[in-house]
């Protein structure tokens, strides 16, 4: 059990339900709808944060409104699907940019990952130019076989939260993960796969607050699992 | 809206709600999802108005998806597969591994009424589980004070239990 495992059970545990304060149906439906004045909303925000079974409801009434107004005209849209950053939008650009450039300076070093003739594969790994205190990307690197890929990486030893990015061989930023405390995360069900190169990276975010410390840039090519290969 | 649109969006809600079910269900969602998505169908049907549809079909069905979402959660705190008794199945059933939890988590939560509000339910919400999108949508906070407020938050937080004799 991780660290901040053992810190979200023991925080569950001591939240145990109190049949005072807990909010009725009609303030449930208030809050999913969005109609709480200020204050009886944040009195209610620090009722769930303190009792395990509000927490539960409220959490299943974020998925609830998360997804009901894809298909659900008459749903509340929530107030914040996503709101990165200024900072976080500049960066893909800068990303993909910085991807195209390396593309551009590495291939002439060598032949590329699949190109005929290729006896000598090049080191996937493409330095970044920060270099220190980050993660490490593990795999996939080099040939990777289509269906199960799975993204692992040894953390930052100062930053255990990381965030995983996929970009493919435009340089366009495919994929951002969720942050994550894990070292291992699957390739996301909603991007397809299709053979070609591609690129990732681990960001890690440092408990300061400080910023994220971007890893190596590893490349890899996706590739057709071979005939032999199990389903 | 008519009644074969209406059915469609019931048929939707009902499977959104088991999604939304599973999130806290544990390791028995399954099983339980199942049972849930059924008598969540039959409720939103029994819930479609007689002859006078209302004028915001969608919305009327919304609401009733937040009630039946409600009433599902609390419907999981009476089984014995979730809710307290998994956590406690977490800590592999040991008396000294729940105390141990409860003491720890009785040393969290007076930590946390130590620190300032906005860390204070940075915390809280981080380690209720939730991811920081949603904490930002909770607090309308932007992303670079929610994160910051819960790294700074989990470091004081950290400090205190180490004062506490909490160490790793």
């Amino acid at each position: 059990m991780t660290e901040i495992e053992r810190l979200r059970t023991a925080f569950k545990v001591t939240g145990a339900s109190e049949p005072e304060g807990h909010l009725s149906e009609q303030q449930w439906e208030s809050l999913a709808c969005g109609e709480l004045d200020r204050g009886d909303y944040e009195a209610a925000l620090d009722h769930i944060l303190g009792c395990s079974q509000c927490t539960d409801i409220h959490q299943s009434l974020l998925v609830l409104k998360e997804h009901a107004h894809t298909f659900d005209s008459g749903a509340p849209v929530p107030s914040v699907i996503s709101k990165p950053s200024r900072r976080r939008w500049v960066f893909p650009g800068i990303l993909a940019a910085a991807a195209m450039l390396l593309v551009i300076v590495f291939r002439p070093l060598g032949p590329g990952l699949n190109e005929p003739g290729s006896s000598t594969p090049i080191d996937p790994i493409l330095r970044s130019p920060q270099m220190g205190q980050t993660a490490t990307p593990l795999s996939p690197v080099g040939r990777t076989s289509m269906s199960k890929v799975v993204f692992s990486w040894s953390p930052s030893p100062t930053a255990p939260v990381s965030i995983v990015q996929l970009i493919d061989d435009d340089g366009e930023l495919v994929w951002t993960s969720q942050e994550t405390e894990s070292t291992s995360i699957d390739w996301p069900i909603d991007v397809a796969q299709s053979p070609g190169r591609y690129y990732w990276r681990v960001l890690s975010l440092g408990e300061a607050g400080d910023g994220e410390q971007a890893s190596d840039l590893v490349a890899f090519d996706l590739t057709e699992p071979s005939p032999s290969s199990p389903p | 809206m008519n009644e074969e649109d209406f059915v469609q969006l019931v048929r939707q809600y009902s499977r959104l709600i088991r999604s939304a079910v599973a999130r806290v269900a544990g390791p028995s969602a399954d099983r339980i999802c199942d049972d849930v998505e059924q008598k969540v169908l039959i409720a939103l049907w029994q819930a479609m108005p007689g002859e006078q549809m209302p004028d915001h079909p969608s919305s009327y069905i919304y609401r009733a998806a937040v009630r039946e979402t409600l009433r599902s959660v609390r419907g999981l705190e009476h089984t014995s597969e979730v809710g307290m008794e998994a956590d406690r199945a977490d800590l592999s059933a040991l008396p000294d591994a729940i105390v141990e939890a409860k003491e720890l988590g009785g040393a969290i939560r007076t930590s946390l009424s130590e620190i300032g509000a906005d860390r204070r339910r940075a915390v809280s919400a981080h380690l209720a589980g939730y991811d920081v999108k949603e904490i930002m949508a909770m607090f309308d906070w932007p992303y670079h004070k929610a994160r910051n407020l819960i790294a700074r938050g989990m470091a004081d937080l950290r400090r205190k239990l180490d004062a506490r004799g909490y160490r790793d």
